[in-house]
Order: structure tokens, then sequence, then C-alpha cells
């Protein structure tokens, strides 16, 4: 988990969404903080028997910015992409071990 | 920086709550503690189907029941302010990570008060000791 922060990634929960965004931060629940998140539910599209024509899978999008992400829900986690560029100040933090003092283990 | 830290500071800010069975709260986050349960304050809630609203003066909402929340953006800039403050008086006064470490526990002592205790608790009582 500590080598994915900051990187760009898409996180399944447990309804079926997925959030990508910057993972900032992240707690032995697995609570993620993911910056300029954006979510996105498959609406697959139900066919009632009649009908034949295969709809296409919608993919909804909304954005939805800094988010808290409750570790209970997180299914899967994968690389969406690198960490954006441009934020050293980010990468010292990840350097100092402050980032986990205090958490029992 | 924690979840729970960054929740910590995004008290009096406004936030969206979404709940596992798919209920929305928009308000003014007056507290939390370390379960995730919160209170907010002049809410609007929405069902599910977002069909329904509901406007309630106040609010609280455990934090087992919550799917996610959204925070303001602006809090990021808050807290990495805080962070960058705190690591610079602790290398100043001791130098190194112990004196972030001290810094971390003041600044959430003075966020939250009386309220807390739970899972974190024996892990704190060492940090402040050391």
């Amino acid at each position: 988990m500590l080598s994915l922060i900051n990187w760009r990634l898409k996180v399944t929960v447990n309804d079926g969404r997925a959030f990508v965004g910057q993972m900032l931060a992240f707690d032995r629940h697995m609570n993620l903080v993911l910056a300029e998140c954006e979510e996105f539910r498959r609406v697959r599209p139900k066919k009632k028997s009649g009908e034949t024509e295969a709809g296409p899978a919608q993919e909804m999008k909304r954005t939805l910015g800094l988010v808290i992400l409750r570790g209970e829900t997180v299914v899967s986690l994968s690389v969406e992409g690198p960490p954006p560029a441009g934020d050293d100040e980010k990468k010292n933090a990840v350097r100092n071990p402050s980032l986990f003092s205090g958490q029992p283990n | 920086m924690l979840p729970l830290s960054l929740l910590n500071a995004a008290q009096n800010k406004p936030m969206l709550v979404e709940l596992k069975n798919g209920e929305t709260f928009n308000g003014h986050l007056v507290n939390c503690d370390n379960f995730m349960n919160i209170t907010l304050r002049e809410v609007y809630q929405t069902s599910a189907e977002g069909d329904k609203f509901w406007k309630l003066k106040e609010c609280y909402i455990r934090g087992s029941t919550i799917k996610y929340l959204r925070v303001p953006d602006q809090l990021l800039d808050v807290v990495k302010e805080e962070q960058n403050r705190a690591r610079e008086a602790g290398r100043s006064s001791r130098g190194g990570s112990g004196g972030s470490r001290g810094a971390r526990g003041v600044s959430q002592r003075g966020g939250r008060g009386a309220v807390r205790g739970g899972p974190m608790r024996g892990a704190r009582g060492r940090g402040r000791g050391a």
C-alpha cells in the first residue's frame, strides 16, 4: 500500500461502483483519501427476454473531488496511472516516517 | 496524514456523506470520532433513489453505515499547511520524526477534546509519553 501512495488508483467498492483518484492516505482499515476523485458505475442495460439489441454498457461518470472512502466498502484496488507530475512535496511526505507514527500494528 | 485526521480537520466544513444504503446527507460537520461516527448540522437528507428529501437541524450518523464522505478540496491545503508547520516546529525544537509525532498528537487532541477512546487509545498513550 505504501508504494501505491500518491498513485492514481481505481478502487472497486462493494456496490459495483469504482472510484478513480489519487490516493493521498490510507489506514489499517483501508479507509482511503482520494483526491480529484471520479466515480464510475456501469449501467448494464438489462434486456427483457423479447429484446435482442445489445445496448452499449453505459458508463456513468461523476466527479466527486476529495473523498474519504470507508475501508469496509473496498473490494479491490488497481493502478490507474502514475502519480501526477510535479508534486515533490507529496513525495517527501511519503519518505517521512512520521506518516505512520503512533499506529499500532 | 490519515483518512480520519482529514475528517477531523473537516470540522465545521460542509460535506456530503453517502451511506451504504445509498442515502446521502449534506451538512456541516459538527464532530466525529475514531469510529467515523459523525454529527452534522443543517442537514439535507436524500433518499437512495434521489426522489425524497428531508431537512434536519442536526443528525448523528453511525460510522459503520458510511460508504464515503466528500469533503471540500481546499481542506487538503489546510491539512498540508498544518503538517508542514508541525514538521518544521518539530525539526527546529528536537529534530526528526519524534518532533512531528508529538506535533501530530497535539493537533488531534485540540481537535476533538473529551469524546474519544476506541481502538487507538493504547498507541496514543505511548505517543504522548515519549
